[in-house]
């Protein structure tokens, strides 16, 4: 197994709040790797910093073997790293079909022709009408996003993170808002896709149950900092995980 | 150097620098707390002049007018609070800043209709007239009267705002509007009140200006212009950082006119653009800029209507008649407004694709019409007379001005794009009226050619129907390309950008460079609808690049129906209308159209083109024949805001 | 015993198509510290802000003192004596802490639970701090900060949401005898709890959420004793085994 991404010592400070603190994680390629921790332990900061969206204090991201440290949003995206957002963002004013076809047309090079007209991408448009079928949101391609109720966005965001057709997949809780059934069948989902696909998933998740029996690692984070990381039997056993999860007061 | 000039030109700075703090004052504190640019506010500042004239015709005293003016400038903001912005804090940016704007046609006209528009006399208080020697310079008692004055209600202001339970209030409302509400505090009483005291400051400003500068009804023009300055150099919500950049602007531009005499009119600009490129932020901005602040949505998505759509086809036939009944059914005249119409639709055109379709808030597309008239006049008076040729220099032209500008601002969330975009269309306008030799200056650019559309006397432009025939074919065309533009895959990335910024550049996308080659897009756009007009004027105005210009675009673009193309053109073509329609019985008509921007925002947001149907599911819902589209519900974020 | 002080009767709650409290209910007698517990996303948060009309609930009914508050604004709410300290804390960064909770006790005109004087006296760490702006507070002066200024506020219920979130075990130790401290001076409490074994430290009964609907309800004793509950609705199993 190689190494798909990997931090140094990665460091956020906001004034006198650190929000991560010398994190080091390995994501091995081919894995499902959750991140956990309770509210404001710095998961999204976490994914914020390898996205670009934050600039880390100090420490170094890794990709596919390349230091990214500090590029931006974009730059990182086009190495093959796509993320959803905990509020879910899509383009509500465009149909599901425009939404997925305008991230597709990413990896053509006519992405940003202005002479000829966005249908004649026919392969971009293929492969949005493909990955429509694949969220289940083929029927309702023509319909605008903002239409949709609220799993069906969450479906719609995945569908458009998976259009880029990224090497690592980073979900910031997918399953937030949503009732147990969606959040099963969209987790089932994202998991087949990462198989057929072939990409790394990363995700944040509430849901211990979905992460214990989903994921092939699982980091612990508290307080901005890792205090345990490995398979979910190891995690399930690490003291400080239970204290973590049950409260530091001596009660 | 001469210390004396020194001494006097830094009191004049002080003097002017004052003047700005009680504007630029104002206007922060009302972004900080609502995240609204107050436009009006110069037209608040102008009304407490000639609310002041009045108090001092009425009762021969200064110092009552300096009370009573203030205070009634006072009531009608929050009046006009309380009216308008109030019932629509839950809407974009863009509509609060676009009402302001209907706000201030109105307020101007109604002061031009009850004041006159000739410049009046001010006079100052008696006790402070003439001048008083310091050292060896004399100097005017009243300007010393002013920066004292103006110092100490702008000290009182700090007071306010550190020491009382209403600044307390007002403080913790810019940083959180949700937690004073957990304070028990009703925050948008606070709305009201702020709109209330900056229009006070505004006032105060006006009657201090007085005796000082002249009072016109234009004489919040410019000063709005400056004050957005100030708040953009000092930082946005910050007061601390308005009263630093009030006084340093103040100081820059007097000590400019004595050191660097050719750069008057240009400093404050450069400063601006100096700041913005070094410091995006202001000199001491703290307050992040909301990113709500800078949305522009729709409820709906209104597709471009298609050429080839039979109602579409039908008006074309008739607009390729109208030349035939000239002379006969009508004047020539009335064929030239309606080339005029077609040059202005290019030019709504031009902005809604950005304003529209990507969400930049542009206020400068005066810019590139007047860009491109120039450019258009000064080719064919000087190089070639051909329209061709000429038209082709504007939009490269007008097209590279605007990419420079968007490079400089793009990067700029979307209140400071409207503010910088309006300034630099303003030191274009500066450079028209100061650069005689080649402008003509504020005479304009006179002695045009008529022009040829190929040159070499092929095809002279000066015959109304050709002009006629050939502005609407251009106009057709530019319709047609940017639609075809913006359902090409490139059309599709800028439309995503509208609709979350974020999401695209996550998707590997670098969306500056889109956005910079949307806005040289546009500008190139706007560049040959200037290029039109000074063919058909045969003469370039300086008024052509003033920011009302821009004012105007936006009142089209919004009365047709923004992010639709050809709702802004119908727009177009009505404010075209409408103006030469009220300007026959009223000089004020532009308070009419401020009215109808009001109501438009208000009422109608999606502009005329939406009424129309609004109107036909109305009757459809009547008559019982099932309901028409479901309109998008409010949410219920007006009171949570 | 007289109707209780706040009484949640079967209400939904969405924001925009994201339904997130359904048929939800709980009530509240004065004197007592009521906990509701749940995962992460049950809908805590949520409940706290229908409670106070933030959100204002599409269905059921909130009564405060006897007075159906439903469609009131939060801040009406507020002033009846609904005091609210919410899970990011919300200081103020740019005001002082003399600043802050000046803020807080604007409203209450004399009526405010504690003065400024006895918060000091209470929270001395906040008086050592008080010309210090709220973002140049640790977590836990952060803490201590809201929940003065809750209490300088009329404060007949206080709600809190995850106040332990986040601080050092000590400064849990200490949030914890503040809420004791607090509701012995007869201020009823209404907290949220992601922490387990704090909540059934502190409270009296428990409400326990899932996916924004009630599944459990019940004094500790009964809450300690109910294994699939904890196990089922809070991943947490028995007294100290983490049963993930």
């Amino acid at each position: 197994m190689s190494t798909i991404l990997e931090t140094e010592n990665l460091t956020k400070r906001f004034g006198s709040l650190t929000a991560n603190g010398d994190v080091n994680l390995t994501v091995e390629s081919g894995t499902t790797h959750s991140v956990i921790g309770p509210n404001g332990a710095g998961k999204s900061t976490l994914f914020n910093l390898i996205t670009g969206l934050l600039e880390p204090t100090s420490g170094s991201i890794r990709f596919n073997g390349e230091d990214i440290t500090g590029e931006s949003p974009h730059e990182v995206a086009r190495r093959g790293l796509a993320r959803s957002f905990q509020i879910t963002d899509v383009f509500d004013g465009l149909t599901a079909f425009e939404n997925v076809r305008v991230a597709a047309q990413f990896a053509d090079d006519r992405r940003s022709s202005m002479w000829r007209s966005a249908d004649s991408l026919t392969d971009a448009g293929g492969r949005a009408t493909e990955i429509l079928e694949d969220v289940g949101l083929a029927d309702r391609s023509h319909q605008r996003a903002a239409e949709f109720a609220y799993g069906d966005r969450r479906k719609l965001e995945i569908g458009i993170t998976m259009a880029t057709e990224p090497d690592l997949l980073m979900l910031d809780e997918p399953t937030a808002g949503m009732g147990r059934e969606d959040t099963i069948s969209t987790v089932q989902l994202v998991q087949r896709l990462a198989d057929e696909r072939g990409f790394t998933l990363m995700l944040i998740e509430h849901d211990i149950e979905i992460v214990m029996s989903i994921s092939d690692t699982i980091t612990v984070l508290q307080r901005g900092e890792v205090i345990a990381e490995g398979t979910p039997d190891e995690v399930r056993a690490d003291e400080e995980v239970q204290r973590a999860y049950l409260g530091g007061a001596q009660l | 150097m001469d210390v004396n000039l020194l001494v006097l030109q830094l009191l004049n700075g002080l003097a002017l620098g004052v003047l700005y703090l009680l504007i630029a004052s104002g206007l922060s504190v009302i972004f900080g707390m609502t995240d609204i640019i107050n436009f009006a506010h110069g037209a608040l500042y102008m009304l407490g002049a000639y609310v002041g004239l009045s108090v001092i015709d009425a009762t021969g005293s200064f110092w009552l007018a300096l009370l009573l003016a203030p205070l009634s400038i006072g009531v009608v903001g929050v009046f006009l609070e309380r009216t308008t912005l109030h019932r629509i804090y839950d809407r974009d940016p863009l509509y609060h800043i676009i009402l302001t704007f209907g706000l201030t046609l109105m307020l101007s006209d109604a002061v031009e209709f009850i004041w006159g528009k000739s410049p009046q006399q001010f006079p100052g208080p008696d006790a402070i007239t003439g001048a008083v020697a310091l050292g060896p310079i004399f100097y005017p008692k009243y300007k010393l009267f002013l920066i004292v004055a103006g110092i100490a209600v702008a000290g009182g202001v700090w007071l306010l705002f550190e020491k009382t339970n209403f600044g307390l209030i007002v403080r913790g409302g810019a940083q959180s509007r949700q937690t004073v509400r957990i304070m028990g505090i009703n925050i948008s009483n606070y709305f009201t009140l702020v709109f209330g005291l900056a229009a006070v400051l505004a006032g105060v400003a006006g009657v201090l200006a007085g005796p000082f500068l002249n009072v016109t009804p234009t004489m919040g023009d410019q000063i709005i212009i400056t004050a957005f300055i100030v708040v953009v150099v000092g930082g946005l919500g910050s007061f601390r950082g308005s009263v630093v950049a009030a006084l340093l602007i103040g100081l820059v531009q007097s000590l400019g006119t004595v050191f660097v005499p050719q750069l008057t009119g240009f400093l404050v600009y450069l400063l601006m653009i100096l700041v913005l490129l070094v410091r995006p932020q202001g000199l001491l901005g703290e307050y992040e800029v909301r990113s709500d602040s800078t949305k522009v949505t729709f409820s709906e998505i209104i597709e471009p209507v298609s050429i080839t759509d039979k109602r579409a086809l039908g008006l074309l036939g008739v607009l390729a008649l109208v030349p035939l009944g000239m002379g006969s059914l009508y004047s020539p005249y009335f064929v030239g407004l309606l080339s005029l119409m077609f040059i202005w639709a290019l030019l709504a055109l031009s902005l809604d694709m950005v304003m529209g379709y990507m969400g930049l808030l542009s206020f400068g597309h005066a810019a590139f019409f007047g860009i491109g008239a120039y450019a258009t006049g000064l080719f064919t008076m000087h190089v070639f007379n051909s329209f061709v040729a000429a038209a082709a220099v504007a939009i490269v032209v007008a097209a590279g001005v605007a990419w420079i500008i968007g490079a400089l601002s793009i990067r700029l969330t979307g209140v400071y794009f409207a503010m910088i975009t309006l300034a630099f269309a303003q030191m274009f306008h500066q450079l028209a009226l100061t650069w005689n030799d080649v402008t003509g200056g504020s005479d304009g650019l006179t002695g045009m050619p008529t022009v040829d559309l190929f040159g070499a006397g092929l095809v002279s432009l000066g015959d109304t129907a050709t002009f006629y025939y050939f502005a609407l074919f251009v106009t057709v065309a530019a319709y047609v390309v940017t639609v075809k533009l913006l359902d090409s895959p490139f059309g599709r990335v800028v439309t995503a950008i509208r609709e979350s910024e974020r999401r695209v550049s996550f998707l590997g996308y670098d969306t500056n460079v889109y956005k910079r080659r949307a806005f040289a897009l546009s500008g190139a756009i706007g560049g040959l609808a200037g290029a039109l007009l000074a063919t058909y004027q045969t003469f370039v105005s300086a008024g052509t690049l003033h920011w009302v210009v821009s004012g105007d675009v936006v009142i089209a673009m919004m009365f047709g129906g923004i992010g639709t193309l050809f709702g802004p053109m119908f727009g177009a073509g009505l404010f075209i209308g409408l103006q030469e329609i009220l300007s026959s019985y009223t000089d004020q008509w532009r308070f009419v159209l401020g009215l109808l921007l009001v109501l438009t925002v208000m009422v109608a947001p999606r502009g005329l083109i939406t009424v129309y149907s609004s109107v036909r599911d109305a009757v459809r819902l009547r008559m019982g024949s099932g309901g028409g589209p479901q309109r998008d519900a409010a949410t219920d974020g007006g009171e949570n805001r | 015993m007289s109707d209780p002080l706040l009484s949640v009767d079967g209400i939904d709650a969405a924001y925009g198509q994201s339904q997130i409290l359904r048929d939800l209910s709980l009530s509240v007698e004065r004197g007592e510290v009521v906990s509701l517990v749940g995962r992460n996303g049950a809908g805590k948060t949520t409940t706290l802000r229908a409670i106070l009309g933030i959100l204002t609930p599409s269905a059921g009914t909130v009564t405060f003192d006897g007075d159906d508050v439903t469609h009131r604004p939060d801040y009406e709410t507020v002033a009846r004596g609904i005091q609210y300290v919410p899970e990011d804390r919300q200081v103020f960064p740019d005001l002082s802490v003399d600043e802050n909770l000046r803020l807080g006790e604007l409203k209450s005109k004399g009526a405010g639970t504690l003065t400024m004087e006895e918060v000091f006296e209470r929270f001395p760490r906040l008086r050592e701090r008080r010309a210090n702006k709220g973002s140049q507070l640790s977590g836990g002066e952060q803490q201590m900060l809201v929940i003065a200024r809750a209490l300088v506020g009329k404060t007949d219920l206080l709600m809190l949401d995850e106040p332990t979130e986040g601080l050092a075990p000590q400064i849990v130790e200490d949030v914890i005898e503040i809420i004791e401290s607090i509701n012995d001076e007869g201020v009823t409490v209404l907290l949220v709890e992601q922490n387990v074994q704090a909540a059934m430290s502190v409270a009296d009964r428990h409400y326990v959420i899932n996916k924004g609907q009630n599944v459990f309800e019940g004094t500790t004793d009964e809450i300690r004793a109910a294994d699939d509950v904890l196990e089922e609705h809070l991943g947490v199993g028995g007294e100290s085994e983490l049963s993930l």
